[in-house]
């Protein structure tokens, strides 16, 4: 009876470390052992690779997006997009006052203008590598995990683009991800549990005191 | 306990030469001329009301609550987590420079048609509309609730004046500056945005859909294409 596959690649790795170690559970052990190992630095070399590789491929969009006009940029972003101003200026850095300027036509400083270009750049990176997102707005507004209070949003305010797009593109689990940013993630950036967000009698949200149980 | 904003700058929307009148009145604006009972000259102050409830339609309601914004103590950042409680700070709230504050200490009514739009010195941003709110249910409970579930139950609304705003600019301003009354141009807008936003027809109405995260992006692109639309 042909035994049922035990999982993709399992039992080519079983094999090999059984022809290379017939016979001695201490061999396999070992032998196992050097496969997990190779697999892990072949996985983080992959990971580091592809990291980079992303990165050029975002600066490069970047640099072409750059040669359009900061304002068509800003309109694509917010009319077509979907991002609030004041989203934009999250993303950004940037206050809103000077997000409210530029909506009315002031100059947007050369800095800043390749930064919007990042933004557009890194939206479209979104569409293209992460299907599974249909709308790349909304998603950059919602929590990353019940536990915690950030958004993709925040964590792209903090450059943490590679990060964003392995979230993204379900490489790590959302705890996983808020771990990579920050070990203390749970202290400084969890939900405050004392309280909870609930319909209010008239149809409006309303903040309550959480029941302990 | 309290938090304080990353910058000074952080708190405002718009202070001085970049006010103007498309923004509606929201929590945090700060009015020049004003003339608050009990006080015989007139002064600054803040609307207190919470975006939720200062609005009766595309209205404001008749009265709204509003505190007294006067020169006050400089106060670092550092100070506003513990100290200062019964003020939101308000610094470089003029270009003198002079720091100024809101005091929660002293709220009262006005009717809402004494504000000015031409008399608006300051708005506050999302950020400072929150600390606002924390500073407030502070003082007057002792209970702090956290910046980021106070914006939760306020991200709604704000989204929409943000919206609003939006529309103005790209309807109202133009016709300002064919020649068109300010006031009667945005009582006019005020009634189409907010009937666009309330039609239910085919499902939730656009403010509903504007309560829920996820929709927030769609609501905008709708708005936006409608307001092309309009300016076609």
């Amino acid at each position: 009876m042909t035994p049922e596959p035990t999982g993709t690649g399992t039992g080519t790795i079983t094999e090999t470390a059984q022809r290379s170690a017939p016979g001695t559970v201490e061999g396999l052990v070992r032998k196992v052992g050097e496969v997990r190992d190779e697999v892990r630095i072949v996985g983080e070399d992959a990971e580091g690779l592809h990291g980079t590789l992303q990165s050029h491929a975002l600066e490069a969009r970047t640099a072409e997006l750059a040669q359009r006009e900061a304002a068509s940029l800003l309109t694509e972003l917010a009319t077509e997009r979907g991002l609030s101003w004041t989203l934009i200026g999250k993303l950004l850095g940037i206050s809103q006052t000077s997000v409210r300027k530029w909506r009315r036509g002031q100059t947007v400083s050369p800095e800043n203008w390749r930064q919007i270009a990042k933004l557009l750049a890194f939206l479209e990176t979104l569409q293209a590598s992460c299907p599974t997102i249909c709308d790349q707005a909304s998603w950059l507004e919602m929590r990353i995990s019940d536990e915690s209070t950030l958004t993709p949003a925040d964590l792209y305010a903090m450059g943490r683009y590679q990060l964003l797009l392995d979230l993204a593109g379900l490489r790590y689990a959302p705890h996983e991800v808020l771990a990579a940013l920050d070990p203390m993630w749970r202290t400084k950036y969890g939900v405050d549990d004392r309280f909870q967000v609930v319909l209010g009698p008239d149809g409006e949200s309303s903040i309550v005191i959480r029941e302990q149980p | 306990m309290l938090d304080s904003p990353a910058s000074e700058d952080e708190i405002y929307l718009a202070r001085a030469g970049d006010i103007d009148p498309y923004r509606p009145v929201c929590q945090g604006d700060v009015f020049a001329e004003v003339q608050l009972p009990c006080e015989s000259s007139r002064t600054y102050a803040m609307v207190l009301s919470h975006p939720c409830a200062m609005r009766a339609g595309p209205r404001l309601r008749a009265r709204v609550t509003v505190v007294p914004v006067s020169e006050h103590q400089a106060i670092a950042l550092a100070q506003w987590t513990d100290g200062h409680l019964r003020v939101m700070p308000l610094p470089d709230l003029r270009e003198d420079g002079r720091p100024h504050a809101a005091n929660l200490e002293e709220p009262t009514t006005i009717a809402s048609g004494s504000l000015a739009l031409e008399d608006r010195i300051a708005s506050l941003s999302h950020d400072g509309i929150t600390l606002l709110q924390q500073r407030y249910i502070h003082n007057h409970s002792r209970l702090s609730v956290p910046l980021a579930m106070l914006y939760e139950v306020s991200a709604a609304v704000l989204e929409e004046l943000e919206l609003q705003e939006s529309w103005n600019l790209a309807l109202v301003a133009p016709a300002v500056e064919g020649g068109s009354d300010l006031a009667a141009c945005l009582e006019q807008e005020a009634a189409a945005f907010d009937e666009l936003l309330s039609a239910s027809a085919d499902g939730p109405s656009l403010r509903e859909l504007l309560k829920t995260p996820r929709a927030r992006a769609e609501v905008r692109r709708t708005i936006n294409a409608a307001i092309a639309e309009r300016v076609r």
